[in-house]
């Protein structure tokens, strides 16, 4: 078991910059998950932790140990791949072997060990079987296997159940999370699936163009995003933005554009009086913090038109169109519009966000 | 015609012209030559025709030391220069699967001897061997042996063939194995890696096991070919000095064309496909084994 240092953490791929300045600190038994869109430099700053990419300029620190020069076999790490990288010819009990019979233990101690690693993941009746004749799911737990079985100090996961279907997944991510919670061990875990980097993780890293945009846990991800990309990022239906001006009038604070105004209520105008030369803003409002009405209440509220309704079961999701935009609510089922019908839109102002439109960076 | 009959022998006409041209140069050849063993017929003695025997060609075969040492050279030819061109082509191929300076320059050069006819190895070798001008018996001469004409001295004729053939074929070996190595997933290299393995484990229990497949193929096809080996021994060495260099095959030409006793000739042949036979079951029981322990 160990903590694990990134510092400044640079890796250039020619002239591309794939990871810029990394600085990740994560904790023992920790379980942080590097969360991103495709070519974000996730994958590729958890290839430079294993070792199997050499990091341009920085360093990797895991327990303590400089670890930034030495090769893959002596980082005492475990990784499960996204192809989960099984031996295609060795049988599944030789394939979760592997680890130890490269360290020469002991036959029985070697079988014991496989069996113990078997019986936690339930593949017991598998470790005879070759590994073609596996699904997804059962290779995966193989990669598992073969990750748990050596007792390392970290396990570096990359995206191991993007491969599985949506149910299987769901599944898998209470199991990996329960696993790692038993065996107490440092994870990194690589996923673009934000579902997946919420519901497992002790803390999300959110990166974005080979830079950390923010690390922290998962509720103050999703309700206190550092900037527009973490916001519009994490959440499913995703953050609705809208964009104003602020305008100060008669010692208050207004939000306004051509169809609406809003008074910022007052412990929030102390925030964003520090950035007094922020003009043009963007509201980040969350799909589940607005209410519809069909009467606009004292002269406040969003004029919309409705476009469709989702109705999913629990909930419903009503596509509003806004000037060219679509605003999507989450509102309850009961709640019936039809196409076309003219709505009026609240919102909660303490859990909106402020941003500035030009950084994109919260101010409030 | 009505359509159930068309649907009956449409197939049957679209595959004659191809069923024809097989049976006139695959199967009928095979038959005539059986056929032919079982007969003594030789064109030297018109006079005697043609004589049903039974297998007294094959028992003939069986009983003279001459076939017998025939067969046993030709097993040592196939075993050694097999074995040889395995080794050489697949550590070859190893050493290309990484880069180099100078890879693209090397790389076309050891493919050429593969690319040259087997008549033109045949010919370049000789004269290299040759005991007079041959660039090798100079080579022989200036680190001061007595083997100076290497193709005339029977202790020296066989392993020289050998070492044409391992020049000849090893980059067929080299090539196969490397198109398989650079199709390898790269993903359990770097399992194995991260899992602790040195460089000789990964070798031993990554690389090799997914090698397996395309080695027995490349051993399968040289095996086949070594043992049907001709061309360049009838150039070298007409399968002398005395019988020093005679392989089954030679054996064979030298009683259907030199003695004209095709009945005998015939056998041989017979004989010899039958060992080819063997050896490739042999080969594809393995290969279905290992199948079998990936597919299992």
């Amino acid at each position: 078991m160990a903590n694990i240092q990134m510092k400044k953490l640079c890796k250039n791929f020619g002239n591309v910059k794939a990871v810029i300045d990394l600085d990740l600190d994560i904790q023992d038994k920790e379980m942080v998950c590097l969360l991103g869109p495709s070519g974000c430099g996730k994958t590729t700053s958890l290839r430079m932790l294993a070792g199997l990419e050499r990091p341009s300029s920085g360093t990797i620190l895991i327990g303590e140990r400089d670890v930034t020069d030495l090769s893959p076999r002596d980082r005492d790490i475990a990784m499960v791949f996204e192809n989960y990288a099984l031996y295609p010819q060795m049988t599944v009990f030789e394939n979760i072997a592997f680890p130890l019979r490269v360290k020469k233990l002991p036959k029985d101690e070697i079988k014991k060990k496989v069996e113990e690693a078997a019986e936690i993941l339930e593949i017991e009746n598998l470790l005879d079987r070759g590994i073609t004749q596996l699904s997804g799911g059962q290779k995966q737990r193989v990669a598992m296997g073969r990750a748990i079985v050596r007792n390392p100090s970290a396990f570096l996961m990359d995206e191991p159940i993007s491969h599985l279907d949506a149910k299987l997944r769901a599944h898998m991510r209470g199991e990996i999370k329960r696993l790692q919670k038993d065996l107490g061990t440092t994870t990194v875990y690589v996923t673009h699936d934000q579902l997946e980097a919420m519901s497992m993780a002790d803390r999300v890293a959110v990166m974005n163009d080979g830079v950390l945009q923010q690390l922290g846990t998962p509720g103050e991800i999703f309700n206190d995003p550092v900037n527009e990309f973490v916001a519009g990022f994490i959440g499913d239906p995703p953050i609705n933005f809208i964009d104003g001006q602020l305008v100060s009038e008669g010692g208050k604070m207004y939000i306004r554009n051509d169809e609406f105004s809003f008074e910022i209520p007052q412990q929030r105008v102390s925030v964003l009086t520090e950035t007094p030369s922020v003009v043009f803003v963007r509201l980040g409002i969350r799909p589940t913090h607005f209410s519809i009405h069909n009467k606009q209440a004292d002269q406040m509220g969003i004029p919309a038109e409705v476009y469709i309704s989702e109705p999913l079961g629990e909930v419903q999701i009503i596509d509003l169109s806004f000037r060219d935009k679509i605003i999507k609510v989450v509102t309850s089922p009961d709640i019936k519009t039809e196409i076309g019908e003219k709505v009026w839109l609240s919102f909660d102002f303490d859990k909106a966000n402020i941003f500035n439109k030009e950084t994109g960076m919260k101010i409030g | 015609m009505d359509a159930v009959t068309e649907e009956r022998y449409l197939p049957w006409g679209l595959l004659a012209p191809a069923l024809i041209i097989i049976l006139l140069i695959g199967v009928f050849p095979l038959f005539y030559n059986l056929f032919l063993s079982m007969h003594f017929w030789n064109l030297t003695r018109p006079e005697l025709g043609m004589r049903f025997i039974w297998f007294k060609n094959y028992t003939s075969l069986f009983t003279s030391s001459l076939f017998w040492e025939a067969f046993l050279r030709t097993f040592v030819f196939t075993i050694v220069a097999v074995g040889l061109e395995m080794c050489l082509g697949f550590g070859l191929a190893l050493l290309f699967n990484r880069d180099f300076k100078g890879k693209s320059i090397v790389f076309p050069i050891i493919l050429i001897p593969m690319i040259t006819t087997p008549i033109v190895v045949g010919l370049i070798w000789r004269y290299m061997f040759n005991g007079e001008f041959g660039f090798v018996s100079w080579i022989l001469q200036v680190v001061g042996t007595d083997v100076h004409a290497v193709l005339s001295n029977p202790a020296t004729a066989l392993p020289a063939v050998i070492f044409v053939d391992v020049w000849h074929w090893t980059p067929f070996v080299f090539l196969l194995s490397l198109a398989r190595l650079g199709a390898l997933p790269r993903s359990p290299y770097e399992a194995a890696e991260i899992d602790g393995a040195s460089t000789w484990q990964i070798f031993k229990w990554v690389t090799f096991p997914m090698m397996k497949s395309v080695l027995l193929v490349a051993l399968l096809l040289r095996t086949m070919d070594a043992f049907k080996i001709f061309d360049e021994i009838f150039i070298m060495t007409q399968g002398g000095p005395g019988d020093a260099t005679e392989v089954l095959s030679l054996e064979i030409y030298r009683q259907t064309f030199r003695y004209f006793n095709m009945g005998k000739g015939s056998a041989l042949a017979i004989v010899m496909l039958i060992v080819i036979i063997i050896i490739s079951r042999i080969y594809l029981k393995i290969f279905q084994k290992e199948e079998a322990v990936v597919q299992q």
